[in-house]
C-alpha cells in the first residue's frame, strides 16, 4: 500500500506523520505546478471550480508517482467538498488508472461511516498487526504535528508583518515546518517548534506599525497558497498581518461534532451573520460574513475574502460582505481565484489595498 | 526667474500598452507638458523617449522631483531615481481630485485595464479591477475596430450617430468579434454595430468591474476610452449619471503621479532621468540560487556597466550598492 | 392584496401547491408573478452567480417594488432533498438589494422556511405563510381584493399519466433545473426552436420525480444525499433516458457556473461513454450572453447527428 493524499496548506505534514508514524509507505504529492492545473483543466469543464482541477492534479501525479491509495476529506451536504471524492474517482478511472480510495469523513454521520466501512474493508487486508497497534501513536504523532505546524504559521503571520526583513521570517517558517516534519519522536518535535518558535520571536522588528486584517471565504482557497496566490505571505511583505479561522484543525473539531466549544462558537458565528443572513446559507457562506462583522467591531482594518469561481456559497457570501463593506466603511478585497493567471497584476491589487487600509488609518495620502 | 519657471514635477506613467508623461510647473502645478506614446513592448526605449522630449524642451527643465507609475514602475524610478513609486489606484485618484475635489467615484478604462475607485474626501477608500478579463477594456474596442477597419478614434462620434446599438454578446471578446462579424454580413449599419460595442463594453464593467461598489455622483471618467463620446452616452443611459471626462483623461495616471511628486516633503533623490539620453540601457535577468525563492532579480546596465538591480524578495542585489560578483550569486546552496 | 410570487419559482417543485393552499387560505389575493417595470440591477450580487440567480434577484425587486408585499419562501429541502445554497439565501439577497430600489433592508418579504415532502407539510406551511401576510399588509387588507383568484401563468403540472404513455422514441429529452426548462429567457429558448424545428420534445420535469429518485438510487447508494434535488432529477432522468425508454437524442442544459451541474456533467458524460446504445448527448451552456445563432447552429447540428443515429 501506498498512499497519497491532497495539498492543503500544511496538512501534508499530519497526512504524512500519520502514515510514517503507522509504518505505512506513503507518496507525497509534488508542489502545485502549471502541469498540475493544466491536468485538471484538461479532464473538466469551464465551470468546474479550481480547488477540484488542482487536487485532481495533484492525484494524477502522485499516482504517476507509483501511489495506490488515495486519502481525500469529505464533507457533508450541502457543500460540494462532498462531491469531490464521487466526481475525482470517475475522472481518475475514466483515465484508466487503477486505485483505492478512502474518505475521512468530513462530517461524522451514518452515511459517512458506512462508506468508511466499506472503503477500509479492502484495505485493512493489507494492513499488518503492527501497523494496526500504531495508529493510535500515528494519530497522536500526526495532531500534534499539525497544532505545531499551525501554531508556527500563525506566529509567522505576525511576525512577518512587523519584521524588518520580511524574508528573514519566511525561511525560519520553513526551516521549522521541515524541523517538524522530520521529527519522529514527540521530544524531538516539541524541542524542533520551540526552537522556530524563539527564533521567529527574536527577529528584527520595524517600525511601522502593522495592519491587521482577516482572511474569510471557501476552506480550501483559504489553507492552500499555491490556490490563494500565497497571499498571506505577500499580505505580509506589505506590513499586513493575515488572521484566519480556518485551520485543519478547526475542521476536524467542528466536522466531529464533538467539541462542543467548537460548535457553540459556530452557533455564536450564526448569529453575528444576522441580520444580513437569517439561515444558514451552507458551507463557510456566514461564517465568512460573520468573521467580517466581528472584524468591523474589533478594529481591524480590511477583510480580504477569496473563494473559487463558482462557489455558491461563497459567492452569496461575497454579495453580502460588499454591503458589509459599504455599510460599515471597511475595505473588502474580494479575490475570485480561477483558472486564470492574474501574474503581476496581484501585486498591484494587493499595494492599493494595502494603501488604502494605510490612509483610512492615517487619515491622509502619504 | 527663468529657473523657477522652468522647474517641473515629473510624472511617468510606465504601461503594457502606452507610455504617458507629465510634466507641471513647480511654482503653479500647471501642466507644461504632457506625452502620450505607445509602449510597443519597449519599456525602456519609451522611457528615453520621455527623455528626449523633456531635453528637447527651451529651456531644458530642471526635475524637481519625479514619480512613477503603471506596470513598469519600478523600472522607471530606477532609471530617472524617482522620489515616489506608487500603484495607479492613488496616482487616478490623485488625478481626479485635482480636477474635481468633491469627486465620489472614479471610473478608470484604460488599454488593458479597468478600474472603479471609491473616494470620499478625497481619499481613495475602496477599489476594483478587473482582474481576468479584458471585455470592459479598451483592448476590446482596439480589437473590433482593427477588425471593422476604421480608426479607435472614429468610433466615438461613430457610436453617437446610431441610436439603435446592435446587441453584441458580451462574456468574451472572441464571441463579440464572431457576432459584430455576423451583424456585418447581415447589413447592419456600422454605426449600429459601433455603439452596440459601446453598450456592451460598458455593460461588461458594471457587471464585472463594479460588483458590490455602487456608482455614486459626482463620477470622473478617466483613461483613453473617455475619449469615445458613445461610451459616455451610454453609461448616462445604464447608470443615469453624467460622467465628468477628465481633460487629462489619456495621461491621468502621469498627472497624478506629477502631482505625487510635488507631495513630497523632505530631502529629495538626486533626478537622474537626463543620464539616459546618449547612452546605452539594457536589461536582463538571471536565478538567483541563494535560497529555494529563486527569484527572476532583474539588472539594468548603462554602457554596459551593471548600475542596478531589483525585484529580489529579500534585498541581496537590491540593498547594495555595487552588486556582488556575478559568479557567486548564481550558485546553489 | 397583491402578493408577489416571482415565476422563475413556479416551476419549481411544490411551489404551485403552495400557491394554491395559501390561496384557499386567503380568497382575496391577487398573485403577480412579473412586474411591468423593468427589473433594476442589484447593487450587491456577485458578478459570476448563475444567471438563474441573478434574474431571481432582479424579479424579486421588481415585485417588491409593486406589489404591497412579496412572497418568496426559503426553499431549503424538497422530496428530501437538499436545494442549491442559492435557494437558502435568495430571501436574505433579495432584502439586501432592497436598498437597490430606495427600500429599507427591514421591508415587506415573507419569507417562510420550505421543507416540503409531502401535503402535510404544504398544508402547514400556507398557513405559516398566510399568517406571514396577514401580519405584513395588516388584517383589513385582506378583503380588498374581491375579485378572487386572478393567478396569472400556472406551469402545467407534472403529466405524469400521459408521459409514461407516450412514445417519446422520436422525441428529443430536456434535461436541466426546472426553472431552467420553464423560462425561455435562461434557456436560450431551447425548447422553443425544438418545437419550431419540428420535433417534440420531453421534459425531465415531466416525469414523476418519485420513478426519477428511485433510479437513482439503485444506481448509487451514495448519491442519495449529496445531490441537490434538481442534480438527482437530472442524474435519475439520464438513467431513465437511457436504460427505461430511448428518446432520439438528449439535451441537457446547464447554466453557465453552476457549481453542481459542473460536477454531475463530469459523471454524466462519463456514464453515457460507457453505454454503447444509449442515444446522442449534448450538453448546452445557458447564459446571459449566449447569442441565438449559436444555439441555432448547435441545434441544428445536434438534430443532424440524431437522424444518423437512427439509421443506424
Amino acid at each position: 500500500m501506498k498512499v497519497t493524499f491532497p495539498h492543503l496548506g500544511s496538512m501534508y505534514i499530519f497526512c504524512k506523520a500519520m502514515a510514517e508514524a503507522a509504518g505505512i509507505d506513503y507518496v507525497l504529492p509534488s508542489p502545485t505546478s502549471n502541469r498540475t492545473r493544466e491536468i485538471g483543466e484538461y479532464s473538466t469543464n469551464e465551470s468546474v471550480c479550481l480547488p477540484l482541477k488542482i487536487i485532481l492534479g495533484n492525484f494524477v501525479e502522485a499516482l504517476e508517482a507509483g501511489a495506490d491509495t488515495i486519502v481525500m476529506i469529505g464533507s457533508g451536504p450541502p457543500c460540494r467538498l462532498g462531491l469531490y471524492d464521487r466526481t475525482i474517482k470517475i475522472i481518475l478511472k475514466d483515465m484508466g488508472y487503477d486505485f483505492r480510495w478512502l474518505t475521512i469523513p468530513g462530517m461524522f454521520n451514518w452515511q459517512a461511516l458506512l462508506q468508511n466501512r466499506e472503503e477500509t474493508k479492502a484495505l485493512r487486508s493489507e494492513l499488518t498487526g503492527a501497523n494496526i497497534a500504531r495508529f493510535p501513536f500515528a494519530m497522536l504523532m500526526g495532531w500534534k504535528k499539525m497544532m505545531w505546524c499551525e501554531h508556527l504559521e500563525k506566529t509567522a503571520a505576525v511576525a512577518r508583518a512587523t519584521a524588518a526583513r520580511p524574508a528573514e521570517v519566511d525561511a525560519i517558517l520553513a526551516q521549522g515546518l521541515h524541523a517538524v516534519d522530520e521529527a519522529h519522536s514527540l521530544s524531538a518535535l516539541s524541542k524542533a517548534g520551540r526552537q522556530a518558535a524563539e527564533e521567529l520571536a527574536a527577529v528584527r522588528k520595524t517600525e511601522r506599525p502593522a495592519l491587521k486584517v482577516v482572511m474569510v471565504g471557501e476552506v480550501y482557497t483559504v489553507m492552500e497558497p499555491s490556490i490563494n496566490m500565497d497571499i498571506e505571505r505577500r499580505l505580509g511583505h506589505l506590513g499586513v498581518i493575515v488572521e484566519r479561522s480556518s485551520y485543519f484543525s478547526s475542521h476536524i473539531r467542528r466536522g466531529s461534532r464533538l467539541d462542543r466549544a467548537t460548535l457553540r462558537k459556530r452557533q455564536k458565528m450564526l448569529d453575528h451573520a444576522r441580520p444580513y443572513l437569517n439561515f444558514d446559507v451552507g458551507a463557510e457562506c456566514n461564517v465568512s460574513v460573520a468573521e467580517a462583522v466581528v472584524a468591523v467591531q474589533q478594529g481591524y482594518d480590511g477583510v480580504v475574502h477569496v473563494y473559487p469561481f463558482s462557489c455558491m456559497p461563497e459567492s452569496n457570501a461575497a454579495s453580502v460582505l460588499a454591503a458589509v463593506g459599504t455599510d460599515f466603511g471597511i475595505p473588502i478585497l474580494p479575490l475570485v481565484i480561477d483558472r486564470q493567471e492574474m501574474g503581476l497584476r496581484i501585486d498591484t491589487l494587493l499595494e492599493a489595498y494595502v494603501d488604502i487600509m494605510r490612509w483610512r488609518r492615517q487619515g491622509h495620502i502619504l | 526667474m527663468s529657473t523657477e519657471k522652468s522647474e517641473i514635477y515629473l510624472g511617468i506613467d510606465v504601461g503594457s500598452v502606452s507610455t504617458k508623461m507629465v510634466a507641471l510647473s513647480a511654482a503653479n502645478l500647471d501642466m507644461v507638458d504632457s506625452l502620450y506614446i505607445r509602449t510597443h513592448g519597449d519599456s525602456l526605449g519609451s522611457i528615453q523617449t520621455v527623455m528626449h522630449r523633456l531635453a528637447e524642451m527651451e529651456p531644458r527643465p530642471k526635475v524637481k522631483a519625479s514619480a512613477t507609475t503603471g506596470s513598469g514602475r519600478t523600472l522607471a524610478a530606477r532609471l530617472i531615481n524617482a522620489v515616489m513609486v506608487k500603484n495607479e489606484i492613488t496616482t487616478h485618484t490623485l488625478a481626479a481630485v485635482k480636477i474635481q475635489p468633491d469627486v465620489r467615484t472614479i471610473v478608470e478604462i484604460g488599454g488593458q485595464d479597468s478600474k472603479i475607485i471609491i473616494v470620499r474626501d478625497g481619499r481613495p477608500v475602496d477599489f476594483a479591477m478587473n482582474t481576468v478579463c479584458a471585455a470592459g477594456t479598451g483592448s476590446f474596442l482596439d480589437q473590433q475596430a482593427s477588425r471593422l477597419g476604421i480608426q479607435v478614434e472614429d468610433m466615438s462620434e461613430l457610436a453617437l450617430a446610431s441610436d439603435n446599438p446592435a446587441p453584441i454578446s458580451g462574456r468574451c471578446t472572441v464571441f463579440a468579434e464572431t457576432d459584430m462579424i455576423h451583424k456585418q454580413q447581415i447589413g447592419i449599419p456600422m454605426s449600429d454595430i459601433v455603439s452596440g460595442l459601446c453598450r456592451s463594453l460598458v455593460r461588461n464593467y458594471l457587471a464585472s468591474v463594479c460588483r458590490g461598489k455602487p456608482i455614486i455622483p459626482p463620477v470622473v471618467f478617466q483613461g483613453g476610452v473617455a475619449a469615445n463620446k458613445g461610451i459616455v452616452r451610454e453609461f448616462k443611459q445604464q447608470t443615469g449619471f453624467d460622467f465628468t471626462v477628465s481633460p487629462y483623461y489619456g495621461v491621468a495616471g502621469a498627472y497624478g503621479a506629477a502631482l505625487l511628486a510635488s507631495m513630497v516633503q523632505g530631502e529629495q533623490r538626486e533626478f537622474t532621468g537626463y543620464e539616459m539620453l546618449g547612452r546605452d540601457h539594457r536589461i536582463d535577468s538571471f536565478a538567483c540560487g541563494g535560497c529555494e525563492e529563486a527569484c527572476t532579480v532583474l539588472r539594468l546596465y548603462r554602457n554596459g556597466e551593471a548600475i542596478s538591480f531589483w525585484n529580489d524578495r529579500c534585498g541581496k542585489y537590491s540593498g547594495q550598492l555595487s552588486p556582488p560578483p556575478a559568479n557567486k550569486t548564481q550558485q546553489r546552496t | 392584496m397583491r402578493v408577489g410570487l416571482p415565476s422563475e419559482l413556479l416551476s419549481v417543485a411544490w411551489m404551485p401547491e403552495l400557491k394554491e393552499a395559501i390561496s384557499r387560505i386567503m380568497p382575496g389575493i391577487v398573485w403577480v408573478h412579473a412586474a411591468q417595470g423593468k427589473a433594476p440591477r442589484p447593487l450587491f450580487l456577485e458578478g459570476d452567480v448563475c444567471y438563474p440567480l441573478k434574474t431571481m434577484v432582479g424579479s424579486c425587486l421588481a415585485l417588491l417594488a409593486e406589489a404591497d408585499t412579496l412572497l418568496l419562501p426559503r426553499i431549503v429541502g424538497l422530496d428530501g432533498f437538499l436545494m442549491c445554497p442559492n435557494f437558502r439565501g435568495l430571501p436574505d439577497i433579495v432584502a439586501l438589494n432592497a436598498r437597490t430600489i430606495g427600500l429599507p433592508a427591514a421591508t415587506a418579504i415573507v419569507s417562510v422556511v420550505m421543507e416540503v415532502a409531502d401535503d402535510r407539510h404544504i398544508k402547514i406551511l400556507a398557513e405559516t405563510a398566510a399568517q406571514g401576510l396577514r401580519e405584513q399588509c395588516g388584517p383589513g387588507n385582506t378583503t380588498v381584493c374581491s375579485d378572487g383568484n386572478t393567478c396569472t401563468a400556472t406551469p402545467p403540472a407534472a403529466d405524469a399519466g400521459m408521459a409514461r404513455d407516450r412514445d417519446i422514441s422520436r422525441s428529443i429529452a430536456l434535461i436541466g433545473h426546472p426553472y431552467l426548462l420553464a423560462d425561455g429567457r435562461l434557456n436560450n429558448g431551447i425548447p422553443d426552436l425544438l418545437r419550431a424545428s419540428g420535433v417534440d420534445g420531453i421534459l425531465c420535469t415531466d416525469l414523476p420525480f418519485a420513478v426519477l429518485d428511485l433510479l437513482a438510487r439503485e444506481y448509487d447508494y451514495y448519491a442519495k444525499k449529496l445531490y441537490f434535488r434538481s442534480a438527482r432529477e437530472a442524474l435519475g432522468a439520464f438513467l431513465y433516458f437511457t436504460r427505461v425508454r430511448q428518446p432520439a437524442g438528449i439535451i441537457h442544459l446547464v447554466p453557465f457556473n453552476c457549481g453542481v451541474d459542473a460536477l454531475l456533467r463530469i459523471e454524466i458524460e462519463s456514464l453515457h461513454k460507457k453505454m454503447p446504445h444509449a442515444p446522442p448527448y449534448m450538453v448546452i451552456v445557458c447564459d446571459e450572453h449566449t447569442q441565438h445563432d449559436h444555439v441555432v447552429t448547435r441545434i441544428e447540428a445536434f438534430l443532424d447527428i440524431v437522424n444518423e443515429h437512427r439509421k443506424i
